[in-house]
């Protein structure tokens, strides 16, 4: 192999991973036939594709993630319930316990955390919904919770160790 | 309503290259890329991130599909097909570059005056 068809080949980790094991081979193929012709012409384009088109996929799999976080989040009763119920504060908009794509997963680990003193009893309107899973909460349930039924500690580092008590209790 | 000149939204101009090269016969990418340089002239040269970009997204809009490579053939290369919904688009493109032509003819653009 020569050494621009290795330094093409290594350039080829700037697109996605999924392009590349779809594509990889044959774009390196064609590179190798490419390269005979001539090449100032070639690395030019290459250079542009690198600027250009890896972006553009890197792009284009964010959106179908993101499309599909979103035709989750949508079938999710939970998420759907607030347009239906008669307290905005209790079903608000709630996370769904199995984001499926790299952004969702933070706002995943984070809606899992459980508020300080959590039990499923204390709180029906939250978890009368099978889809919802006990230690899934969302901000507006917090809110709800802590109005209703127990206010939360006044110091936020306070809460936070809490929190994190509880975190690491579950198992995760 | 007045029909506008151009009611289609234009193709890419790679995915009409590719389409025309896959007209008349299946064809691996770095085929598709000869024959296009080819029918060109040598004046249009697919990069492989181009090629391979459009080739992905005509495969998911369902232009082309992809066929068993011949026994004879490296089987790394993968073959395309145009469909016939490759077929349609292309033709309804060649519609409207056609009537954008007769458009351009119409105007003193055809003949060498000013």
């Amino acid at each position: 192999m020569k050494v621009s068809e290795r330094i093409y080949r290594w350039l080829l980790r700037l697109y996605p991973r999924d392009f590349r094991d779809e594509y990889g081979e044959e774009m390196s193929l064609l590179f190798r036939h490419r390269a005979a012709d001539g090449s100032f012409r070639l690395w030019l384009q290459v250079l542009g594709d690198l600027l250009f088109h890896a972006p553009r996929e890197h792009w284009n799999i964010l959106k179908q993630d993101l499309r599909y976080a979103i035709r989750t989040l949508l079938r999710e009763r939970v998420f759907a319930q607030p347009l239906s119920s008669p307290s905005p504060w209790v079903s608000a908009p709630t996370l769904p316990s199995s984001a499926p794509s790299t952004p969702f997963s933070y706002a995943t680990f984070l809606s899992r955390i459980r508020i300080p003193s959590w039990r499923s009893t204390q709180h029906p309107a939250i978890n009368s919904t099978r889809a919802l899973p006990i230690r899934t909460i969302s901000i507006c349930g917090i809110v709800e919770y802590s109005r209703r039924w127990q206010p939360l500690p006044k110091c936020p580092s306070r809460w936070m160790r809490m929190a994190g008590r509880n975190l690491l209790r579950d198992n995760w | 309503m007045k029909k506008p000149l151009l009611p289609e939204r234009p193709m890419a101009p790679a995915v009409f290259h590719i389409l025309i090269a896959l007209a008349d016969q299946p064809l691996h990418g770095y085929g598709i890329m000869l024959d296009i340089a080819r029918r060109s002239d040598d004046k249009v040269k697919l990069s492989p991130g181009t090629l391979y970009g459009s080739i992905k997204l005509m495969l998911e809009e369902g232009l082309i599909e992809e066929i068993a490579a011949p026994a004879d053939d490296d089987e790394r290369r993968r073959y395309y097909r145009i469909t016939r919904a490759g077929r349609e688009a292309a033709r309804q493109e060649m519609a409207r570059m056609s009537a954008l032509l007769n458009h351009a003819r119409l105007t003193s653009l055809r003949s060498n005056e000013g």
